[in-house]
């Protein structure tokens, strides 16, 4: 009879843990009032949600990191640590020898710069090489390994002066010729990334400079060098075996291993700012799971995770800080104009009041994503001011009934619509089925993995609607208008055009100052508004990383990327 | 025993080797998408798809590209992973480390807390086994990354006790190993303990309502000798079968519990393969699940003759 007991008892307690454990929510909430008087993140809620996946989880964009914790990682770190005056206040603070472990989903399946697969793997390269033209945090070009570069007027050449005494990590310089034989490995490569290049039509080398002959828009090139194309790996190691897991790079670290688990990468001692990369070692965990994340940062296990909207309370009650910044990258449904109906500005219209943006935004997300009709938020330099919900996108299920029925389709209109297998996109997709029913409109929801989702949206394009994230900033802004704007564009499979968008798209790829690359920008922006969309723009959500409150110098790239240079652990 | 059972069941075992290797082959051909497009990236041209699945030899016909792949896997070479070009017989030694040792540490949680509570259940009969079945009950309907999910909840978060993620290989020392494994271990063996604690009851509780027992206890043996001696070889045949069938549960569960303590054993490199039609390295997991689950249901066969002698003499 005791042992009888004793079983009950043991059985009560696991129970009372289950139903402990049950109630999260409440949990996070209670706690969380404790902790946020020491937590440097006063957040409580985001947006953003699910994406383990590529494109989802390289959200992008806006400006600067909006709470706290955003503003003191990026004022401890992102300013004092990069700073030549700064750092040697901040040295005596910070754990030269340091490891930062940071996790992601979806780990590069190669280290080789052009052997990436998706621009989200970006993050887990980057730290090994320097590129030929760089970015700053807000998107905007800045020297790299050229220290300058000019145009010719009637925009044929472009001429790199690139910066001397470097070395990749074999010892060997970084020089003219070293960015030749990059460049024209690039080009000649049949990646994706030869695109981003695809601008220049030969290369020469001579001293200290690079002479790119164009056969594109300079501003389009520059981007490339800025990215993926742009990387400097050394000519000797081209031919590697191992260039997939042990690349000879020129940026401040090498990578040591390369398994599933993750990537592991130590400072390279012989980079030319090696004094201002303030950790030794780095580890990028390969970690699929939002809540395993979570849970590595919960127990200390992990420095720094990309965190959901709906998990920050429980990143608040843990005590861990925040980063955030709007992204340029939206939520939305994207139409073919393949199909009759969509191909009609009325009924991309009524499916553009149907919507209701705000209460998606504030229901849904919390508030981390914000209500827009444009392919940016608002904080991005190239959206439209004119362009607000109120006017181009109000919640009006009665207009867009009318709308539909000037059309012809009264009485009804079916849409196919794919969406991917991770909830943030399959959820969205049921509140648009739900929302567009009430006008009219039945959505036949496809969902499926994302290699199969890719394949139907690009190179078999089954779809009438996909619902997805959006990258719109990436390198630069044109691709997304090239491709979706631009008859013939990957993503465009109606050949839907806007109204002189070559001449647009002409004006953003020549251009070669920011302003003059927000103006054009904006000029899309605008004809797209005017034309009616036909990718209806939900929300911009923001990005949030989570981090230990040893950690600074957290910063999100205005793209959403995040690079390591800046970041460091506090001493002790 | 006999020689001739035994070349027959291998035959069988290549056999179904076989087939499950091209119904694998299949399948994953016939899923749209394959690893060009996985290649060619986010953005990709039919044309850049087109070129990469030329290089690669994705455009031959299904069975060519199994044949030649099937000619390699006989001689050991399981090729290279198209999406990274590692070589796939170091992608999974690399990665089935951490898959065994969840894996058999979750038998012995398995077996430990199976077979006592199932002996207790069947021996103590009344409240206690009213108890024991509702537990095996729960044991079997909670999914395995929920028990994980709980498991890091309250052992990882709030008492601090276990690593929350990961994995650490021996060679860093027993006790880092046994820290990372033991949560992933009972995530995945619960199941499978409250499977074998039904299956150690039903046989004890059948043993010990035969005419031997009735003899034995007459004769005065009582308490442990009369367990040991007489019900738990008696009882076991049941217990090795659903055993044997386990592991083959056991391996699908695993991926779940990898993906809950983020560990990249051989469940996560699967997922990957198949996320990326990885075709050389999907087929090298098949065929080396397949081989583990044939030659442990071999076993398991094997063993009945050595329990239960009457079972060798059939």
């Amino acid at each position: 009879m005791k042992k009888f007991r004793l079983l009950l008892a043991v059985l009560a307690i696991f129970t009372l843990i289950a139903a402990a454990c049950g109630g999260d929510d409440d949990d996070a909430e209670s706690t969380s009032t404790e902790q946020e008087s020491s937590d440097a993140s006063g957040s409580s809620d985001d947006a953003g949600e699910a994406a383990s996946d590529d494109s989802a989880s390289s959200d992008d964009g806006g400006e600067e990191a909006s709470d706290d914790g955003g503003e003191e990682a990026s004022d401890d770190g992102g300013e004092e640590a990069s700073d030549d005056d700064g750092g040697d206040e901040m040295t005596d603070d910070v754990d030269r020898d340091g490891r930062i472990i940071f996790a992601t989903s979806n780990l590069s399946p190669s280290l080789n710069n052009i052997g990436v697969t998706s621009e989200f793997h970006w993050t887990h390269i980057d730290a090994i090489y320097d590129t030929i033209v760089a970015t700053d945090n807000d998107g905007n070009l800045i020297p790299g390994v050229a220290e300058s570069w000019e145009v010719s007027d009637d925009l044929s050449t472009m001429t790199l002066t690139i910066t001397e005494g470097r070395t990749f990590h074999d010892g060997t310089p970084i020089d003219a010729a070293a960015v030749k034989a990059n460049l024209d490995r690039v080009l000649s490569s049949e990646t994706q990334w030869a695109a981003q290049i695809a601008g220049i039509e030969s290369v020469a080398a001579e001293g200290n400079t690079v002479t790119l002959t164009l056969q594109g828009p300079p501003g389009s090139v520059l981007g490339g060098l800025a990215d993926f194309a742009g990387m400097l790996m050394s000519p000797a190691g081209f031919d590697a075996e191992d260039i997939d897991t042990n690349p000879i790079g020129s940026g401040p670290f090498m990578a040591t291993n390369y398994s599933e688990a993750g990537i592991e990468f130590t400072r390279f001692d012989g980079y030319h700012d090696v004094a201002n990369i303030l950790h030794k070692d780095l580890e990028v965990l390969n970690i699929a799971d939002d809540n395993t994340r979570l849970a590595g940062l919960q127990s200390g296990e992990i420095d720094i995770a990309l965190v959901r909207a709906g998990q920050v309370p429980q990143v608040d009650s843990a005590g861990l800080a925040t980063v955030r910044r709007p992204i340029t990258q939206v939520y939305g449904l994207v139409a073919n104009t393949n199909n009759e109906a969509l191909a009609d500005p009325l009924v991309r219209q009524a499916i553009t009041h149907a919507i209701d943006r705000n209460s998606i935004a504030e229901g849904v997300y919390l508030g981390e994503c914000e209500p827009t009709v444009q392919p940016y938020p608002s904080s991005f330099p190239g959206s439209h001011p004119d362009g607000t919900v109120e006017d181009f996108g109000a919640y009006d299920p009665d207009r867009a009934r009318e709308l539909l029925a000037e059309a012809g389709y009264g009485d009804g209109l079916t849409l196919t619509t794919y969406t991917l297998t991770i909830t943030t996109y399959s959820d969205q997709a049921e509140i648009y089925q739900a929302q567009l029913g009430e006008v009219g409109i039945t959505l036949d929801v496809v969902v499926e993995e994302p290699r199969q989702f890719i394949a139907s949206v690009t190179t078999e394009p089954r779809y009438d609607l996909f619902v997805a994230p959006i990258p719109t900033g990436r390198p630069t802004a044109a691709g997304f208008w090239k491709n979706y704007y631009q008859a013939g564009g990957s993503r465009n499979p109606g050949d839907f055009a806007l109204p002189d968008i070559d001449n647009l798209l002409a004006d953003l790829e020549n251009a070669l100052t920011a302003e003059d690359t927000n103006a054009a920008v904006q000029a899309l922006v605008g004809a797209s508004l005017e034309e009616v969309p036909r990718m209806f723009a939900l929300c911009a959500p923001t990005i949030i990383w989570a981090h230990q409150d040893d950690i600074g110098g957290v910063e999100i790239h205005a793209t959403g990327r995040y690079n390591f240079r800046d970041a460091y652990r506090m001493a002790g | 025993m006999s020689l001739r059972y035994l070349l027959r069941r291998l035959g069988g075992a290549v056999l179904v080797i076989f087939l499950t290797s091209i119904v694998v082959a299949l399948m994953v051909h016939l899923v749209p998408g394959d690893a060009a497009s996985a290649i060619a990236g986010d953005d990709p041209t039919p044309e850049q798809i087109a070129e990469i699945r030329e290089r690669l030899g994705l455009d031959r016909p299904i069975l060519t590209q199994y044949f030649d792949w099937a000619g390699d896997a006989i001689r050991g070479d399981f090729r290279q992973s198209i999406v990274n070009n590692r070589d796939v017989t170091e992608l999974i030694t690399e990665a089935l480390p951490a898959t065994l040792s969840i894996t058999l540490a979750a038998v012995v949680v398995a077996l430990v807390i199976g077979i006592s509570f199932g002996a207790i259940a069947g021996l103590r009969r009344g409240a206690t086994d009213r108890v024991a079945s509702i537990v095996t009950s729960l044991g079997i309907a909670m999914p395995s990354f929920w028990i994980g999910m709980l498991l890091v909840s309250v052992f990882s978060l709030e008492l601090g006790w276990f690593p929350a993620i990961g994995y650490r290989p021996l060679s860093e020392g027993p006790g880092a190993w046994l820290e990372h494994v033991t949560l992933p271990a009972i995530a995945l063996g619960v199941a499978m303990a409250a499977e074998i604690a039904r299956q150690t009851r039903g046989g004890v509780i059948e043993v010990m309502g035969q005419p031997y027992i009735r003899t034995a206890r007459a004769k005065g043996v009582s308490g442990g000798a009369l367990v040991t001696r007489h019900v738990s070889r008696n009882a076991a045949i049941p217990v090795v079968t659903v055993l044997g069938l386990q592991i083959g549960r056991l391996l699908g569960g695993v991926i779940v519990v990898e993906q809950v303590f983020g560990i990249a054993g051989l469940g996560t490199l699967a997922v990957n393969a198949v996320g990326n039609r990885d075709f050389p390295v999907i087929q090298a997991y098949v065929v080396m699940t397949t081989v583990v689950v044939v030659v442990i249901n071999l076993i398991v066969d094997l063993s009945y003759g050595w329990i239960n002698p009457k079972v060798r003499n059939e």
